[in-house]
């Protein structure tokens, strides 16, 4: 169900959609610290534009990727990302095992695909959607799509299960 | 070819936040707009009607008990000074000074204007034929949000 169906209130909003937003936070930062700080960024500031309500989450996710841009521009850092730490993915006690070459291959997929697979796998937007998160026509969204599973399909035939 | 790849990928849960992150971002939470609207609009009234309510206040008790009890009010309280409340008051814009816009990474730019106006005043006495007029200068700074430069 999409947030601003029913009304909410901060704490619950931030505690059920917090995860979705950290991971593309995650996604669009250098570090962890980054990503936390650009997360509470984006978060008070759409809720606020939205006059206290839960905003859209493609406006979150365009609010993110802003603002990551924005400290990447302001630190002009040139830090490694950080692949290993933290876990951008855990595993149910009822699974076996973490699917971790699939992990691997997701995190070391180019930026520009990755940010495309985050938005449409993990928070669920449309095509339409996440053209209008990222700021990119639909049509380029839903080919990063394509070759982003092309480039996971590849990795992972490089390293079997 | 792996074309269960979409099902693999969804299978994998997202990490949840950490605790101590989920409590920032609780405490983070910005104040609901109708409160600040309300102060915005209620604060200055408030005040202006409890400065109102101060001067005026001992004004009306003299007068209720000259009312009440003339023969206890005769000539003990006569005062040797009269009150002034404002009855008039407009104010003219002579200056608007640009100071400096404020541009920071974490929030909207901000303009500040040292704005200059010139109050006109009228004040009536409680003997009811006196007035009094004042002219001052008044200035505050004020602060513009900008659209981002």
């Amino acid at each position: 169900m999409d947030p601003s169906d029913s009304p909410q209130s901060w704490r619950v909003w931030v505690e059920t959609q917090a995860n979705r937003f950290l991971l593309f936070a995650r996604d669009q930062t250098r570090c962890e610290a980054d990503a936390q700080d650009v997360l509470q960024e984006a978060l008070v500031e759409t809720w606020q534009r939205c006059g206290g309500k839960p905003p859209d989450a493609p406006l979150v996710f365009a609010t993110i990727r802003r603002r990551a841009i924005d400290l990447a521009r302001s630190n002009d850092r040139r830090a490694q990302r950080e692949l290993a730490s933290p876990e951008w993915f855990w595993a149910p006690a009822d699974h076996a095992a973490r699917d971790e070459d699939l992990e691997q291959a997701v995190k070391t997929l180019p930026p520009n695909l990755r940010e495309v697979l985050v938005l449409k796998i993990w928070s669920g937007l449309t095509f339409q959607e996440i053209a209008g998160a990222l700021d990119i026509p639909a049509n380029t969204a839903a080919s990063r799509y394509r070759y982003a599973l092309e480039r996971l399909r590849e990795s992972l035939k490089e390293a079997p299960r | 070819m792996n074309p269960d790849i979409e099902g693999r990928l969804r299978a994998l849960r997202t990490a949840e936040p950490p605790e101590d992150l989920l409590q920032r971002l609780v405490a983070a939470e910005p104040p609901a707009p109708g409160k600040i609207r309300w102060l915005r609009i209620f604060a200055p009234l408030a005040a202006a009607a409890a400065t109102v309510a101060l001067i005026a206040l001992p004004l009306w008790r003299t007068r209720h008990a000259a009312r009440r009890s003339p023969v206890a009010a005769a000539p003990a309280v006569q005062r040797d000074f009269r009150v002034f409340v404002p009855i008039q008051r407009t104010s003219t814009l002579v200056d608007l000074h640009n100071i400096a816009v404020i541009d920071s990474d974490t929030s909207q730019p901000v303009r500040f204007i040292r704005a200059t106006w010139m109050d006109d005043t009228t004040y009536a006495s409680d003997d009811g034929h006196s007035t009094l007029h004042r002219r001052e200068p008044r200035t505050a700074i004020l602060s513009v949000p900008l659209k981002a430069l």
